[in-house]
């Protein structure tokens, strides 16, 4: 297991101070990461690529099973709730658009995130799960044709669109984005959106959250070269 | 997703090792690989590892009717879920029959040895009392996932602040956690578990196996004991015969590690609390140390009256919000129950989107 912590750099806008990332934390998976954004923590471990079971058929292609356990406790029953399956299916179509499937016929993997801990509200979680996912695919070495990184942006009703919210900030605000981008042309991969905006506060987020972006990336560099080197 | 299978290069290496009284990782036989604690900021959560073995649990509270047999007492329910993990001796039913193994181990160990104070979580005598849950999940299995688990729940217990409730006639109100602080569940004792490993018809033993040893073993011994001394639990599974002069080594050696795992949960949690920073809603880090334990040789059981000077601060929070504060609290449809201090007439407020379901 190799622990990182990020150096800040005497950049003022620098994000580094709020990501923090743990890479393989759960030795017998195939790749596992635990990642920090703000006040969110996520832990996702994948094992694969394997056997696949009789029922399913995926002839050609990797099939890819990913489940997202929030935090236990918080329904009355053990199961998921709709909410938590959309975070499923979303994010299954970003590992579907990013692995080269093609590679593993017959073959499947399954993904498993945790969300640990939930302070603010859903921008954070939701960007913290997409990058927790990405870093456990580096981690795992699956070949993936792009790596990606999710911003949240929200709208906060007096200091306007902010990145990277703190707490206090995202828990005043009902309006948040949040974007997927790839690393190879920094173009937007995914968004989610929530809450009341205009197609103008769309772009101008857009434009807020690339360079965001392009520091995360370089984030994944350092993490992966630090337990390479 | 299935574990590897065991070759039998393997398991000639490792009973080879187990025979000249060895350890595939340089333990002694009777060392129990480090324990690492680590909480998240929600009360309850923590993150327990055994070595590599890793277990998350998380406690939540509900409001329910108690037993008819036991009107004033509320209850405890420790769940041990094992489903994303590689499946353990690679068919599922052998699974299954594993995990309902751990878990009625665990159940006997938190819920009949009485931990937990019962009688403390009531609230109202016949109607309405406590009901705590705690959920463990495995995330990682190299083998003891019982005594991890059993250590996390603990932690989790420990770590947990139940919600304030007021009782003024037929009006219950719960409060939120920045209307009055919540206060720690009444823990009367500690109840660690030690697990023994036995191979070769039951001639050689070790403690806190790996997940080869595990895999390879004939069966085990699991000794639930707490500081005073007393077996909460004991329970032998797999094909063994033992004598009683062995049981009574794994007892000598089991009490050792109970007092250190002991120490050490307690120091974990208060330490957690003391430096406690102010989280989102501005939780004051004002530390309510409770004489809950009835044990004399804990000194550092004193109330701190001096702490309570931190002026506690309440930001401006949108009242949808307040639900979440309440740490994972579910509410059964009574009229008689409100939520905040702004609505005394009786409705529920924003946590009525789950009606409760029959008394489990």
């Amino acid at each position: 297991m190799t622990e990182t912590l990020s150096e800040m750099t005497e950049n003022d806008e620098s994000i580094f101070s709020s990501l923090h990332c743990i890479l393989s934390p759960i030795s017998k998976a195939t790749g596992s990461a635990t990642f920090t954004l703000n006040d969110s923590l996520c832990t996702c471990l994948l094992n694969g690529p394997g056997e696949l079971r009789q029922q399913q058929d995926a002839i050609n292609r990797l099939q890819v099973d990913i489940t997202f356990q929030a935090r236990p406790g918080s329904n009355n029953t053990n199961s998921t709730s709709t909410k938590d399956k959309l975070i499923e299916q979303w994010l299954e179509t970003l590992v579907h658009s990013t692995v080269l499937t093609e590679h593993y016929p017959r073959s499947q993997i399954n993904i498993v995130i945790y969300e640990e801990q939930n302070l603010s509200g859903e921008a954070t979680i939701l960007a913290c799960l997409c990058n927790t996912l990405c870093l456990t695919m580096l981690d795992a070495n699956l070949p993936m044709k792009y790596a990606f990184a999710a911003v949240p942006i929200i709208l906060h009703p007096t200091k306007g669109l902010l990145a990277l919210p703190k707490t206090k900030d995202e828990l005043a605000s009902t309006t948040y984005f949040v974007f997927v981008f790839e690393i190879t042309l920094n173009e937007t991969l995914a968004m989610h959106a929530s809450g009341e905006f205009d197609m103008k506060t769309l772009e101008q987020a857009i434009t807020i959250a690339k360079p965001i972006a392009g520091q995360i990336f370089q984030f994944y560099r350092q993490e992966l070269e630090k337990r390479l080197s | 997703m299935k574990e590897l299978i065991c070759s039998t290069i393997e398991r000639n290496v490792v009973l080879k090792c187990i025979r000249d009284r060895k350890r595939l990782d340089c333990r002694t036989i009777d060392e129990t690989r480090p324990v690492n604690i680590d909480f998240r900021s929600h009360p309850g959560y923590v993150s327990v590892t055994l070595g590599q073995t890793h277990v998350i649990a998380q406690a939540s509270c509900r409001i329910t009717k108690p037993k008819e047999s036991r009107a004033s007492e509320g209850h405890v329910r420790v769940h041990l879920d094992m489903s994303k993990i590689p499946l353990i001796n690679l068919e599922n039913w052998k699974h299954q029959e594993f995990v309902q193994e751990l878990n009625g181990i665990l159940e006997q160990n938190i819920r009949h040895s009485n931990c937990i104070d019962l009688e403390s979580l009531c609230i109202n005598a016949g109607e309405l009392v406590w009901s705590i849950k705690i959920d463990l999940i495995v995330l990682n299995n190299c083998g003891n996932i019982l005594d991890c688990a059993n250590i996390a729940t603990l932690c989790s217990l420990y770590h947990y602040r139940l919600p304030e409730v007021s009782v003024h006639g037929s009006d219950i109100r719960v409060y939120s956690s920045i209307e009055r602080r919540p206060h720690p569940l009444r823990i009367l004792h500690f109840p660690i578990n030690v697990l023994f490993a036995f191979f070769i018809d039951g001639r050689y033993t070790l403690i806190d196996p790996h997940s080869d040893e595990e895999r390879l073993m004939d069966g085990f011994v699991s000794i639930s004991m707490n500081q005073h001394k007393e077996i909460c639990g004991i329970h032998m599974g797999g094909k063994l015969g033992l004598k009683r002069e062995q049981i009574d080594i794994c007892k000598k050696l089991a009490f050792n590690k109970v007092l250190e795992l002991t120490d050490r949960i307690r120091q974990v949690v208060l330490d957690y609390y003391k430096k406690l920073e102010p989280i989102t809603h501005s939780q004051p880090s004002i530390v309510r140390i409770d004489n809950d334990d009835d044990d004399d040789s804990n000194d550092h059981n004193i109330s701190t009256t001096e702490n309570e000077d931190i002026v506690l601060i309440k930001p401006e929070i949108s009242p949808s919000l307040i639900e979440s504060n309440v740490s994972l609290l579910q509410m059964p449809n009574l009229n008689r129950l409100s939520l905040t201090e702004d609505d005394p007439s009786g409705t529920i407020g924003n946590l009525a989107s789950e009606p409760e379901n029959d008394e489990e």
